[in-house]
């Protein structure tokens, strides 16, 4: 079942175009917290995450007028959303930030709440450290298509590569997230004790 | 294929589904709110810190360059200092705040305005404020404006104002032909080419009046280009500039009429 079954109407789509401030808080509502969650967890930094998501409802913002008021806007927004963290990748800021200190996956994972128990959390830390294991492209689309619940047509629409590539790329994606998690579960081995060197010329 | 059969990790795909989605801070997303509804504009900024890096080795001698070609520019074209503002008329016994400290009129009468001072009037009346045979601008009362002029390269220096929460009156004078003098409020760019004009700066709007000449505007939110021309008025908000053109009241018209006719440079 899909977190995000909110739809817009085509009324209220045309009202967004138009920049009427109700139509714009509605569209708001429904996708500023969903790019925030997609933002944070495709770059981990929750601080630039604020930056990259206003960044992108500023796009979103200054190109309103063009939204198709025919087609699903989430895939519009998703775009809009994926190229500005493309930017991001490809800026000095996030060169500079993966020098200085490691990304922060704590924050994202402290947010599951008391009501979770701790194998829960654990699981959920293993789940992010794999994702975050993901090259930039792969973890993209596993979180477009299975935490955002895009269809491939969608995603494919998001990414501006054909159906059959994403599909391809997500199977790949959901292969290299699949053995990573069997990794991070695997007992660590028990490793021989070390020859002390010299000791058999001794 | 349906989408809930279209999954080859079922379990995987679940579990990722079932990640806690991050929540954004409240005020930061109120303060994002208000910018996507119109209520505040975007900071011009904002888009650049993410500008993509590029290799720039090759560009530091292209730089170097120009460097030594702009400096080479300004010394031989360096043009007349920029103009200073200065503080024209306070009321008798009233005060005028500079950069946040107050002045009696006794002293604030000529004095000479430092670059980006920012003034506001006092509550007894109207003050007045201008650069000679250039502009005069009069401030309603607890209007505050930030004053400045640029110096560019090659062409004459740029006159500037910021006008936040009032009403500021202008004129231009006889020496003001060629020159460019530019008024900022939160909604609009206005530019002003000689002529007889008002701007009303308020929370979420800014009203552009004019009596002569044509002013031109740049609404912030929109990004949308319009002229004002003479006796009209153009009001900006949140959902922009378009159709909000309209003829000046008489009593507005009346106004403007009385500030220019009172207004000796």
């Amino acid at each position: 079942m899909s977190r995000h079954n909110e739809t817009l109407s085509r009324e209220l789509l045309s009202r967004v175009r138009n920049r009427d401030a109700e139509a714009l808080n509605v569209f708001f509502d429904l996708f500023f917290d969903r790019a925030y969650g997609y933002v944070c967890r495709l770059i981990g930094n929750p601080d630039d995450a604020e930056d990259v998501t206003q960044v992108a409802f500023m796009k979103i913002h200054r190109a309103v007028h063009t939204l198709d008021a025919d087609r699903n806007p989430a895939s519009w927004v998703f775009a809009v959303v994926a190229n500005t963290v493309r930017d991001y990748w490809r800026s000095k800021r996030y060169r500079q930030s993966r020098l200085e200190k490691p990304i922060d996956k704590v924050i994202l994972t402290s947010r599951l709440t008391a009501e979770h128990d701790q194998e829960a959390r654990d699981a959920a830390r293993i789940l992010d450290a794999a994702l975050d294991g993901l090259s930039e492209k792969l973890r993209t689309v596993v979180l477009l298509r299975d935490y955002e619940d895009l269809s491939y047509t969608e995603v494919a629409e998001v990414l501006g590569i054909g159906e059959a590539a994403a599909r391809k790329r997500h199977s790949r994606a959901l292969a290299e997230l699949r053995q990573a998690l069997e990794r991070a579960n695997r007992p660590p081995n028990v490793l021989p004790k070390p020859a002390v060197m010299g000791k058999e010329n001794a | 294929m349906s989408r809930e059969h279209d999954r080859p990790d079922p379990e995987l795909q679940d579990r990722i589904r079932d990640l806690a989605p991050p929540i954004p801070d409240p005020a930061y997303r109120e303060r994002n709110r208000k910018r996507f509804t119109g209520r505040i504009p975007y900071e011009e900024a904002a888009d650049r810190r993410l500008e993509p890096a590029r290799s720039r080795g090759w560009l530091w001698g292209g730089a170097g360059l120009a460097a030594a070609a702009t400096a080479a520019a300004a010394w031989f074209t360096a043009g007349p200092a920029a103009p200073v503002w200065e503080v024209w008329d306070v009321p008798e016994d009233g005060t005028v705040l500079i950069n946040g400290e107050a002045v009696s009129a006794g002293k604030a009468a000529g004095m000479s305005l430092p670059p980006r001072a920012r003034v506001r009037g006092g509550d007894r009346g109207r003050i007045r404020l201008g650069i000679p045979r250039m502009v005069s601008m009069e401030l309603a009362p607890g209007t505050e404006v930030t004053l400045g002029s640029t110096r560019r390269l090659l062409r004459r220096p740029r006159l500037h104002a910021q006008v936040r929460e009032g009403t500021a009156w202008g004129v231009t004078g006889p020496d003001f032909p060629g020159r460019d003098l530019r008024l900022d409020t939160d909604q609009a760019r206005i530019h002003v080419r000689g002529t007889t004009f008002a701007v009303v700066s308020g929370g979420d709007t800014t009203c552009v009046c004019v009596l002569n000449g044509t002013v031109e505007v740049k609404c912030k939110i929109t990004g949308v280009h319009l002229r004002v021309h003479p006796v009209e008025q153009l009001l900006l908000d949140a959902s922009g500039p378009e159709r909000r053109l309209s003829p000046l009241s008489p009593a507005q018209r009346d106004m403007l009429a009385d500030v220019a006719a009172h207004t000796v440079f």
